[in-house]
């Protein structure tokens, strides 16, 4: 049975590549907060605490923070990569519909071929972790107390089952309803060679999205009414907890909110040309793929936008009202850039798993006389538009995190200041859109390097 | 290449390749299309007629041999000149219409003009569209458009291109007899103001509006009639 899923696996790789690798890299990701949470329990750790003058429940909050920054961002990113590879599984599934394959069957076969390939990416992630885990969480505790960088951190086999089975569990958690879906494209499909079309988005996707932003409507009210307390640092809490919640209602409605925002903001912008409008048609279209990276990508920087824009606000804040108080960013900006790591491979493997569609369709815009310049400015057209709709993400995201601390001042009856991350906003930004156009030009150069006759057979 | 000839094929050779075996498709073919009126290709299934079609409409690399279309040689032009012929001379009607699915009737039918940035593309594009009965569908996806609807879109685009040269492959394959009639009228309609039709088809209908018919078999180009 295991032999069997396992060919399937191989048989449509092109499909599951993305969710291994990304199981790799969360599960080393997690794998090391997982270490250093474990180690931050050893009395030697307790001992470095105590003896620096330092409080050893705020070493574990931060220690603890880290993993619940990382943790749920990692589930979003992992739950979108495995919907768009799923997703990639239309046209198989619709043949064995073709043949008799009862839906149920179909749904057990999708969710054990996820099980398998994300279980070996966690496998090969959780093998890093054994190797370099201590290491990189020696790292982050240097970060969180120089003192504490000294201290041998050895992975624990509890934190080596965290880093296996957390994405295991993930994929099974946000890959049951894609499987479910999948399993019930009719038969149809595959005589009607309806896979060029993009998958409509469908009553359901519209009923998530509504119920997605009505709940977090409903926490914001909460968040504002009672947003904690600034000096303990409950305030910051809220707000992180906020900011995460716009990524997992971006995440949930990703295939309405997403085309929403496209055509939103560009339709304000001048352009008519041709490129222009197929790039903003294609992204619209493309409703599962492109939100899907943009969700992704904006996890990344939506965290550094929520984390950084909170640390900034609190210094101003506090530097308005009396004594100084600043934040050591630098850990912050290494754990963002790890989850920015994987947030990136994220956003480039879900337009990597749509690359046959692309080059198919770069071939028939051949046909219709596009140049080789117009392609390429296509894909950097697109690869604009799906970033500056990441940042608006990112942006909603801080902002909801910086509002919440800037209400805790005011029901504090402190000064009020508003401080935006645009230098993190921007850096973050522009590492997105080279991804993206990384991402975009490797199909269509490849599309311009082959022939028009064969990328159109190519899908 | 005679200045009444807007495409030909010199010594033209293909073969596929599968694994260890190969079979050539295409045996130095020689091949004229005049300048106006309508050839038709016709032969077996898996003979070669739309690697023929292809090569002959660059869209496909050769092995051996030579290419010319209006003047130019595909293996040897810019992409970029390629691309302006195909907006501004050549017109594509495929028996899987390949259409951009998620742009409207009207956007695919505008496209060579658009990215031409030619003026009037907008008005000539809805008169095409309304030529072919589709005026009412203009905003409708082409996704969402039947067969028939999708190939009186990719007919309406090469009305508004009003091409020099238009490559029909086997254009009637997947219509009924009522949609196939239209398409082949308008093929005909175009060949006679005009037009060069290259028509690659296994049906004897479609054959039956050309003015010369070429069999492909074996890798081999024979005249098979004539109107």
């Amino acid at each position: 049975m295991i032999a069997a899923v396992a060919r399937a696996v191989l048989a449509s790789r092109g499909a599951w590549w993305a969710p291994a690798l990304l199981a790799a890299l969360a599960s080393l990701l997690i794998g090391v907060c997982f270490v250093q949470v474990t180690a931050s329990g050893g009395d030697e750790y307790r001992r470095i605490v105590e003896s620096s003058g330092l409080s050893l429940e705020d070493i574990e909050a931060v220690g603890l923070s880290i993993t619940m920054i990382i943790v749920p961002t990692a589930t979003v990113v992992l739950a979108v990569v495995n919907s768009a590879a799923v997703g990639q599984l239309t046209g198989d599934l619709s043949r064995w519909r073709l043949i008799g394959a009862a839906p149920t069957t179909l749904s057990a076969l999708v969710l054990a071929q996820l099980l398998l390939a994300v279980g070996a990416g966690a496998a090969v992630g959780a093998v890093c972790t054994f190797l370099v885990g201590g290491l990189l969480a020696r790292i982050l505790n240097a970060m969180l107390l120089p003192e504490l960088g000294g201290l041998t951190v050895q992975p624990t086999a509890g934190a080596l089952a965290g880093a296996l089975l957390l994405p295991i569990g993930i994929a099974v958690v946000a890959g049951i309803p894609g499987a479910v879906r999948a399993a019930r494209v009719p038969a149809l499909r595959t005589i009607r060679d309806s896979e060029a079309a993009p998958p409509r988005t469908g009553a359901r996707h519209w009923v998530g999205s509504g119920l997605g932003l009505m709940g977090l409507g409903v926490a914001a009210g909460a968040a504002f009414r009672s947003p904690g307390n600034l000096d303990d640092g409950g305030a910051l809490t809220v707000g992180l907890g906020l900011g995460l919640l716009v990524l997992v209602v971006a995440g949930i409605g990703a295939r309405v909110l997403v085309p929403g925002l496209v055509l939103s903001w560009t339709a304000v912008l001048p352009f008519r040309d041709a490129v222009w409008v197929l790039a903003r048609a294609g992204a619209v279209a493309r409703a599962r793929s492109s939100g899907a990276a943009v969700v992704a990508l904006a996890c990344g920087t939506g965290m550094l936008g929520t984390l950084t824009g909170m640390a900034r606000t609190t210094e101003a804040i506090a530097r308005a009202s009396g004594p100084a108080r600043q934040f050591n960013l630098l850990d912050t900006y290494v754990i963002c850039g790890a989850l920015g790591v994987l947030c990136a491979v994220g956003g480039a493997c879900v337009i990597a798993l749509g690359a046959l569609d692309r080059r198919r369709e770069t071939a028939l815009l051949r046909a219709a006389g596009c140049s080789p310049r117009q392609v390429l400015l296509h894909a950097a057209c697109e690869a604009l538009i799906l970033t500056v709709s990441s940042l608006l993400v990112a942006l909603a995201a801080t902002a909801a995190a910086i509002a919440t601390v800037v209400r805790a001042a005011a029901a504090d009856d402190l000064p009020l200041r508003l401080v935006l991350p645009i230098a993190e906003l921007g850096i973050s930004g522009v590492v997105m859109f080279l991804v993206l156009l990384g991402a975009l030009l490797i199909p269509a150069s490849r599309a311009l390097r082959t022939s028009v006759r064969t990328s159109l057979g190519a899908a | 290449m005679h200045t009444a000839t807007r495409a030909a094929a010199r010594g033209l050779t293909m073969t596929y390749r599968r694994g260890t075996e190969s079979r050539s498709v295409l045996r130095g073919i020689e091949l004229d299309v005049p300048a106006a009126g309508v050839t038709a290709i016709t032969g077996p299934s898996g003979s070669g007629k739309s690697t023929l079609l292809f090569c002959l409409a660059g869209l496909e690399r050769t092995d051996r041999g030579q290419v010319e279309l209006l003047g130019l040689d595909p293996a040897r032009a810019r992409p970029g000149r390629m691309a302006r012929l195909y907006r501004e001379q050549v017109g594509f009607v495929f028996q899987d219409y390949h259409l951009i699915p998620y742009l409207s009737a009207r956007r695919n039918v505008e496209l060579p003009g658009l990215l031409g940035r030619r003026r009037g593309t907008p008005s000539i594009a809805r008169t095409a569209l309304e030529d072919m009965g589709l005026g009412d569908h203009a905003s409708v996806q082409a996704s969402r458009l039947s067969g028939g609807q999708q190939q009186r879109v990719a007919l309406a685009r090469v009305l508004a291109q009003s091409p020099a040269v238009i490559f029909a492959d086997e254009p009637t394959g997947a219509l009924d007899s009522t949609a196939s009639a239209l398409v082949l009228r308008t093929l005909r309609a175009r060949a006679d103001q005009g037009a060069a039709v290259v028509l690659v088809t296994h049906d004897p209908e479609a054959a039956a509006i050309a003015d010369r018919v070429l069999e492909l078999r074996d890798g081999e180009l024979t005249t098979a009639g004539a109107r």
